[in-house]
């Protein structure tokens, strides 16, 4: 791979990288407001500015200060270059630091503050402020400018989801290029010009397309903030774990923010993956945190309607040994679920074949029935995280569906049923024949249609409770790690599903997710990706 | 109330939309011609222009902001540009802005209380040999003493609305 | 002044009905059109136009020939050729007098031009205000079209040539050729990244090339005398060929345009052509050479150029005036020669209000797209309403000198340099005055209409 030498370190660069791309791959940070991996280069913030010593110089007229003549006389200074529109060539010599760089740097830094209404301790972007940040480490000179700021529109509201501070705005335009380049969607644009200049909305619209609150995820100010997270968290606060979005099939990797001291988690952000869903996600999967806090199981349920009781956790494996003893082994209904994880799978395609039935079935989200429409973006048509995980689980396609479980139970073929919940792809109604079963344990994090009909409901750990996998629809399994403890000692579906074996004296043993994966790994039909 | 170009105008635009390889480069002369006949780009002309240059709004919002020549708002039945850059400055521009404020009974950037004229301050408008000057609608009025503004501002009130 | 030049550029002005065809043509107009369209090839008009030393009259002052030579279009890709009509730099008004008083001049160099880089298609932008040099153009075009010199066979040649006028609407950015090309293509006039190039990639994506007005209309002078003639007429031949509009406004007795040889000096152009100061009474005490971004010059300030190889060697020690007008000459001495028009100012001016002035014309025109001009301009304006209403501190124009120099070259285009360059010159030439001004602000009875308020306000026209 050719090389360019920034600060004296060589940077390996691919054909047609510019400078600051390749020296962001090779983990080196060039500071930067405008430039973004994922959008067109605008080069409009003048932060990346680097000095190019190898090549033809340029010298610019200034006025420098001569102490023995005591007056102004002409200088020069060498012509800086902006990282992001620069291609990087081989043997190129970059500084990124320098006095006349940093001169430079600190300048744009002070210009853009120049305005800036300093009102960071009610900011939500502070404490991951780029202005916040480069005040420190580029500029670090007082004010100097003694006049009242420009005075522009705030709390503006841009749609459902975002919020638009004109005064925090340094028009960077990253969020205009993503809604062009990346939604498709013209809906935002610049109005007026010089400093008076905002970004402003389309005329007769609203911001609101399928991919909002990536305006505020670029946004590298408080300019546009999102109506969700806004005033409910100070960042500082938050730790990140890695996760996997399980709002569809396309699996875009995440980064989970949670509050250890409450053990809730605040949001979701797109964890950069060249793979799948490079820099973005999109709103659903930007919110499909709140499930981990709405609409929870948290407390086994035994029997259905007027008979329901509540039983401890530690009582919900016993009450699932007990359903199942004296059911035949081979009329046990086992349903798997592309909405869990692929260690929750596995145990239990595990289990069932350590049940020693071949009846699976595959509970998944149906796309018509939630009003889920993908696109040519990131937006998978299959409304479910783990699909293809779930038929690797079982070695096998599974082709039978909810619906041709409660034909089964119909027919007598199927007697007691274990199913990884909330949702399938069947109304309520067409579903009834299942709540007739003595024996239907249902696990679950959230409630649902499955739950509902369960004659046994076990809470399982939601996926931001434990860590796991998720194959997406190209075949690419990836991982999550746990976030926040589970609720009321709640455990994950597979865990339980191993104490249910246990107490069955079936031989199941798995301790830690650890080894879930190996077995899952070393069973070759289990790793191969399974058609979708 | 929704916006239309009269026929002959939309003659005008397809004429204009001939001399260009694709629509959007016949936005600015389109919005010409819908202010000549609007007087000012309302929501409903950015809605109109949007729809028959198969635009975004947002494009066309942007556009009209950025030059100074669209009106936002509505304004007075003629438009008064007093260039005060600096040939007309040395020239007795600020004369010329003082005196028409007096006599319009507005400052710039208002319009005049009978609609009659909307004062502008314009910057320079490339005709520094001719100082002080203003521009009025479309016509430029040069070499100007207070005496001969009076004239040309008494020709407009004497006009028939 | 010279008794016997010839006007060329404005051999027609002054003549009655020169903007209609008729009388142009009878005035020799489309008569070297003619000729180039069918006697000349391609090649043969780019070689006198290389050989004329013709510099681009918008400004930057880039060989046109040398310009036209980067055209290298791939298989498919249409040549466009753009003619800048967005005169707005402040003091220039030149290219408007070409535009109103002789239009087939204009469209005659743009047919000859088309035919030489293999353009089918010219747009002149024109600013918006400048709505009657538009109705001209395109009254003029429509005569041209008529006679069948635009159209389909110009002067018989199966070269389509068609030609556009498109208005702008009040934006001095779109000056800059490729906020131009992006206020042609019906976007806000933001100027582009660069590279690349126009020449490379320009109107639609291809490629094109951006001509001053003044500099397309010298093309027919150019192929009519042949190129070396044609530069020779220059006094700064062979460099900085031909014959060039020079403009002069503010405090002279005759401010207008006049046409002259390139590199007449500042003192003939004040004093000879301008008719000297407006006031016998008050002299000159500054002029800004070719519109507001060239920096300001000082009649009592010296070549300072000892050194043999200097290239303004021979003028050590004389007067900034003396020396002549020319895109090299100027930027030796520390300026720039830009659109050739100047402002004169005499001794009632104060610098720093005049400075005031264009920063705000600036600051009004930055398009924003860039952090230091949109910053960077409006706080100059900000410092320099401090200083002239005695708030400021006599630190302030050393941080004014560090605003500038910090947008220097760090701007997407060269508005930055624009803004920050003239500003440097002003406080360069007149450090004393800044100080004196933040030490005590501007006196109230001090403005720099000070020595026409009387003219304007008496009833009597200058």
């Amino acid at each position: 791979m050719p090389t360019f030498k920034l600060n004296g370190q060589d940077i390996p660069f691919e054909p047609g990288d510019t400078i600051i791309r390749a020296a962001w791959r090779a983990g080196v940070e060039i500071p930067h407001y405008c430039w973004h991996p994922g959008l067109s280069v605008a080069a409009n913030c003048r932060m990346c500015l680097v000095h190019i010593k190898s090549g033809r110089q340029m010298a610019l007229p200034v006025l420098v200060w001569d102490e023995a003549k005591q007056k102004y006389v002409p200088g020069t200074k060498p012509k800086l270059q902006p990282a992001c529109q620069i291609a990087a060539a081989e043997g190129m010599e970059v500084d990124s630091v320098g006095e006349e760089v940093e001169q430079a740097h600190a300048h744009v830094q002070e210009f853009l503050l120049l305005n800036h209404p300093v009102d960071c301790p009610i900011c939500d972007q502070a404490g991951e402020c780029k202005l916040q940040d480069y005040y420190e480490e580029h500029q670090h000179t007082l004010k100097r400018k003694r006049t009242e700021p420009v005075h522009k529109p705030k709390a503006v509201r841009f749609g459902p989801t975002i919020v638009y501070d004109a005064e925090r705005c340094i028009m960077c335009t990253r969020c205009i290029r993503f809604c062009d380049e990346v939604a498709r969607d013209h809906v935002l644009d610049m109005r007026e010009r010089g400093n008076r200049n905002e970004i402003v909305l389309a005329p007769g619209r609203q911001l609101d397309h399928k991919y909002t609150l990536m305006t505020e995820h670029v946004c590298p100010v408080g300019a546009l903030t999102s109506r969700d997270f806004r005033f409910k968290a100070r960042v500082w606060f938050l730790k990140t774990v890695p996760g996997v979005c399980s709002g569809c099939a396309t699996g875009c990797t995440t980064h989970v923010d949670f509050d250890p001291r409450n053990g809730k988690v605040y949001r979701l952000r797109p964890r950069d993956n060249e793979a799948c869903n490079q820099y973005w996600m999109c709103d659903d999967g930007m919110m499909s945190y709140k499930e981990l806090h709405e609409g929870r199981v948290l407390t086994p349920v035994r029997g259905r309607g007027d008979e329901a009781e509540l039983l401890l956790v530690e009582e919900a494996v016993d009450a699932a040994v007990a359903a199942l003893r004296g059911v035949d082994h081979g009329k046990i209904g086992v349903v798997l679920s592309a909405l869990h994880s692929n260690e929750d799978n596995f145990v239990l395609a595990r289990l069932a074949e350590e049940l020693g039935t071949d009846k699976l079935y595959l509970a998944a989200r149906d796309a018509k029935l939630e009003g889920w429409e993908g696109d040519e973006i990131l937006r998978h048509a299959d409304p479910n995280p783990n699909r293809a995980g779930a038929h690797a689980a079982a070695g096998r396609t599974i082709e039978e569906s909810v619906e041709d479980l409660v034909s089964d139970v119909l027919a007598g073929e199927v007697r007691a049923v274990i199913a990884l919940g909330p949702w399938c792809g069947e109304r309520a109604e067409s579903l009834a024949p299942l709540a007739q079963l003595d024996a239907f344990i249902c696990l679950s994090a959230n409630e649902g249609t499955l739950p509902e009909l369960a004659s046994l409901l076990i809470p399982a750990a939601s996926w931001a409770e434990q860590s796991g996998s998720f194959t997406n629809a190209k075949g690419i399994s990836q991982e999550f790690e746990r976030a926040v403890p589970a609720p009321n000692g709640v455990l994950p579906a597979w865990q339980t599903l191993v104490h249910v074996a246990a107490g069955l004296g079936l031989n199941l043993r798995y301790g830690r997710t650890s080894e879930v994966r190996n077995h899952m790994n070393a069973k070759p039909a289990a790793s191969a990706a399974a058609p979708v | 109330m929704a916006f239309a170009l009269t026929p002959e105008r939309e003659r005008e635009v397809e004429e204009l939309l001939s001399h260009y390889p694709n629509r959007r480069a016949a936005l600015i002369p389109v919005l010409w011609v819908c202010q000549r006949q609007h007087g000012w780009i309302s929501p409903e002309v950015i809605d109109w222009v949007a729809r028959r240059l198969e635009l975004s709004t947002a494009v066309v919002k942007g556009v009209v902001t950025f030059y100074t020549m669209f009106f936002e708002e509505p304004v007075g039945e003629h438009v008064i540009w007093v260039c005060r850059t600096l040939s007309c400055d040395l020239r007795g521009a600020k004369a010329i802005q003082e005196h028409l404020e007096e006599k319009l009974g507005c400052k710039a950037g208002h319009t005049s209380k009978d609609g009659k004229f909307t004062l502008l301050k314009a910057e320079c408008l490339a005709a520094c040999g001719q100082a002080p000057m203003v521009q009025i609608d479309d016509d430029y009025f040069e070499n100007l003493t207070l005496a001969k503004l009076d004239g040309i501002i008494e020709r407009f009130r004497g006009e028939a609305s | 002044m010279s008794d016997e030049f010839q006007p060329l550029l404005t051999s027609r002005y002054g003549i009655e009905g020169s903007h209609t065809l008729a009388v142009a043509e009878k005035h020799g107009a489309y008569r070297t059109a003619r000729r180039a369209l069918t006697m000349m090839s391609p090649e043969q008009i780019k070689e006198e136009v290389k050989k004329a030393s013709l510099r681009g009259r918008g400004g930057a002052g880039f060989p046109a020939g040398v310009k036209w030579g980067f055209l290298n279009p791939k298989e498919g890709e249409e040549v466009y050729l753009v003619v800048n009509g967005d005169e707005s730099e402040p003091g220039t008004f030149k290219d408007r007098t070409i535009m109103n008083q002789d239009p087939h001049r204009l469209i005659e160099g743009i047919l000859i031009t088309c035919w030489a880089i293999g353009a089918h298609t010219a747009y002149i932008y024109v600013r918006g205000e400048l709505k009657h040099s538009i109705d001209s153009l395109d009254a003029a075009l429509a005569e041209a079209r008529t006679k069948g010199y635009v159209g389909d066979r110009p002067f018989g040649k199966p070269h389509p040539i068609h030609i556009w006028t498109h208005s702008g609407a009040g934006a001095y950015i779109c000056g800059e050729e490729t906020a131009l090309l992006n206020s042609l293509e019906g976007r806000r006039g933001e100027p582009r990244l660069k590279p690349p190039f126009p020449a490379v990639k320009g109107a639609f994506g291809m490629p094109t090339i951006v001509n001053n007005v003044e500099t397309i209309s010298a093309v027919p002078d150019i192929v009519e005398l042949g190129g070396e003639r044609w530069c020779s007429l220059s006094r700064l031949a062979p460099t900085d060929g031909g014959v060039r509009l020079y403009g002069i406004s503010g405090h002279v007795k005759k401010p207008g345009i006049y046409e002259a040889p390139v590199g007449i000096t500042m003192r003939e152009l004040i004093y000879d052509y301008g008719g000297g100061m407006l006031h016998d009474d008050h002299p000159l005490k500054a002029v800004i050479p070719g519109g507001s971004s060239t920096p300001v010059l000082r009649p009592d300030w010296t070549v300072d150029a000892p050194n043999e190889d200097h290239p303004l060697h021979a003028w050590h020690g004389k007067s900034e005036l003396d020396v002549p007008m020319g895109v090299d000459t100027y930027r030796a001495l520390g300026t720039m020669l830009g659109t050739c028009c100047a402002t004169v100012m005499d001794d009632t001016v104060n610098m720093v209000e005049a400075c005031r002035n264009l920063m705000r014309f600036y600051r009004h025109e930055s398009c924003g797209q860039c952090t230091p001009c949109r910053e960077g301009g409006a706080w100059l304006v900000d410092v320099l309403d401090g200083l002239l209403s005695g708030r400021g501190k006599v630190d302030d124009v050393n941080m004014l000198v560090d605003i500038a120099n910090n947008m220097m070259g760090n701007t997407i285009c060269a508005f930055g340099e624009g803004t920050a360059m003239p500003l440097l010159g002003f406080v360069q030439r007149f450090a004393d005055e800044f100080v004196e001004v933040a030490k005590r602000g501007l006196p109230l009875d001090v403005r720099h209409d000070e020595s026409t308020r009387a003219l304007v306000k008496g009833g009597v026209a200058a």
